[in-house]
C-alpha cells in the first residue's frame, strides 16, 4: 500500500493521527505529515480507517 | 454472479452518507447487490470545500470529488445517477423512482438536505445559495464581477460567506434575524468573537432585524428591514440552512418531522435505515434524537450502519464535529459547548487568538473548540473520553 496526502485539502482535524499515529502526525499548523507512505501490513488497516474518517478526505490510499 | 431475482439493498442517496454505507458494506464483507441512486448528476465530492477552497478560487469543481471512478468500480456497486426517489412502500419492501420501482431487501436512506431558500426570492438572478457544487461554481463567477454583497444569515455558512468577500474586496453587509453570529455547536461563546471580525473588515452588520421586502432592479437587490433601514447590494447569498429531504417519505409511514427518526444505529424502521443529513439518530447520551449536519456524522453513521447491517454490532456514539475558516482563523468544533457555562482554556489565550478551550460540567467535558490551534486541539480530544 502506498499513501498520498493533500495538505491543501488537509483542516488539521487531526483524525489520521488519532486512528493511526504511527503512520501520521501534524506539524505546527495542524497539517498533516506523512511520517510513512509505504506502511507494514499490520498498520495497513489502520491507514484506511484513517482515509475513511478523514473530513477533509485528504488521504488517498493506493493498493 | 449475482442473480436479478436477488433484490439486495438500496442506498438512496450518493453524497458522503450513501457512499460511505456502501463502502462500510463492503469493507465488513457484504457480498450482495448494492443499488446506489443519486438525483444529482455529479459523483459523489465533498461539500465543505464549497464555501472555502472552491469560493475563494483555490481549487477547480473538480478537486472536490470523493476518490476515483476506479474506487468506485471495487465497491461493485449499480451506479445510477440522476435518478430521483419518489415513494416508499414499507409494506412490499419497494422504493419508486422518476423511472422504475425497485424491490429491497434493505433500504439506506440517504437523500441529504435542500437549501432553505428565502420566500418571494426564489427567481431573482442577483440571489445565490450555496449548497451543490454548481452553486459553488456560480456564486464564485459572480462574486469576479461584483463590488457588493448582502448576506442572509450570520451562521458557519454566511460567515465564511463574508470571509470571502473580503478576499474579493468585496463590500459585504450581513443581516440576520438572531442578535449575533451563530456557529454551530457553540453555545453562543464565540458571538462577539465572529462580530469582531466581521467589524475588523468593515462589514456592515443588521442583527436583530427581520426581513420585509426584497426588491430586485438593474441596480441591484434591495432588502427593507423590519428596523426601518434598508440595504443594497449587487447580489445577494442566502445562507439559512437546509431542510432535510424526505417530501418523497410523506406517505411512507415512518416518522419524517424535521429528518427521519432513528434509533442509535439508523434503523427507521425494520431493513430500513438512515444517514447523515436527513436522518435524525437518536443518541443515547443525552437521550435527543438531532439531525448533525456535518461530515464527519456522515460518514460516521455510514460506517455505523453499514456494520450493523453486517454484522448487528452497534458502533459506539461519537461526538459531532465541525471545522471552519473565517478571515483565516482556523476553528475546530468537538461536542457540543454549553451556553451559560464558563469556558475553561486548556492551551493558548484568547487574547493571543490561539487557544483550545472547552466547557466542563459536573465534571463532563461537553465540547472543546480549538482556535487557530489544531494539535493541541487533537491532543485534547481525550477530554470528551473521560
Amino acid at each position: 500500500m502506498k499513501i498520498r496526502v493533500d495538505r491543501e485539502a488537509c483542516i488539521g482535524a487531526g483524525q489520521c493521527a488519532l486512528v493511526a499515529g504511527s503512520i501520521f502526525d501534524q506539524d505546527d499548523d495542524g497539517l498533516v505529515v506523512l511520517l510513512t507512505d509505504t506502511p507494514s501490513d499490520e498498520y495497513v488497516a489502520f491507514a484506511r480507517k484513517a482515509a475513511t474518517l478523514c473530513p477533509a478526505k485528504a488521504i488517498a490510499l493506493e493498493e | 454472479m449475482m442473480s436479478v431475482e436477488e433484490p439486495g439493498l438500496i442506498i438512496v442517496g450518493a453524497s458522503l452518507a450513501g457512499l460511505t454505507c456502501a463502502q462500510s458494506l463492503r469493507a465488513e464483507g457484504y457480498t450482495k447487490k448494492i443499488t446506489l441512486i443519486g438525483a444529482e448528476k455529479h459523483l459523489p465530492y465533498n461539500r465543505p470545500p464549497l464555501s472555502k477552497q472552491v469560493l475563494s478560487g483555490k481549487w477547480q469543481g473538480s478537486q472536490t470529488a470523493i476518490d476515483s471512478s476506479e474506487k468506485f468500480a471495487e465497491l461493485a456497486l449499480e451506479f445510477s445517477l440522476g435518478e430521483i426517489a419518489i415513494g416508499l412502500d414499507v409494506s412490499s419492501k419497494e422504493v419508486k423512482t422518476n423511472t422504475r420501482t425497485l424491490p429491497f431487501e434493505d433500504l439506506i436512506i440517504a437523500t441529504g438536505a435542500s437549501v432553505r431558500r428565502l420566500a418571494s426570492t426564489e427567481n431573482m438572478n442577483r440571489v445565490h445559495v450555496l449548497r451543490t457544487l454548481d452553486d459553488s461554481l456560480g456564486l464564485r463567477d459572480a462574486l469576479t464581477e461584483v463590488k457588493s454583497a448582502v448576506v442572509i444569515g450570520a451562521g458557519v455558512l454566511g460567515s465564511e460567506v463574508i470571509s470571502a468577500l473580503s478576499d474579493f474586496g468585496i463590500k459585504a453587509t450581513v443581516i440576520d434575524r438572531m442578535p449575533a453570529p451563530q456557529l454551530p455547536l457553540t453555545g453562543g461563546h464565540f458571538a462577539s468573537r465572529v462580530n469582531d471580525l466581521f467589524l475588523e473588515h468593515d462589514v456592515l452588520t443588521k442583527y436583530g432585524v427581520e426581513i420585509i421586502a426584497v426588491r430586485e432592479d438593474e441596480s441591484g437587490i434591495t432588502f427593507e428591514l423590519s428596523d426601518g433601514s434598508s440595504v443594497t447590494g449587487d447580489i445577494a447569498v442566502v445562507a439559512i440552512g437546509c431542510i432535510p429531504n424526505v417530501e418523497w417519505l410523506a406517505n411512507s409511514g415512518l416518522d419524517i418531522t424535521n429528518g427521519i427518526l432513528c434509533d442509535s444505529n439508523g434503523v427507521a424502521a425494520p431493513h430500513i435505515y438512515a444517514a447523515g443529513d436527513v436522518a435524525r439518530w437518536n443518541n443515547p447520551i443525552t437521550k435527543k434524537a438531532m439531525r448533525l449536519e456535518n461530515q464527519t456524522s456522515a460518514i460516521e453513521q455510514g460506517l455505523a450502519v453499514g456494520k450493523f447491517i453486517v454484522t448487528g454490532e452497534s458502533s459506539p456514539t461519537t461526538h459531532p464535529f465541525f471545522w471552519s475558516e473565517i478571515y483565516g482563523n482556523k476553528i475546530l468544533m468537538l461536542g457540543s459547548l454549553e451556553a451559560g457555562v464558563p469556558l475553561t482554556i486548556v492551551h493558548g489565550s484568547p487574547s493571543d487568538n490561539r487557544f483550545v478551550a472547552a466547557t466542563i460540567s459536573n465534571g463532563t467535558t461537553t465540547g472543546i473548540v480549538g482556535w487557530n490551534m489544531p494539535r493541541e486541539f487533537r491532543q485534547s480530544r481525550s477530554m470528551m473520553e473521560a
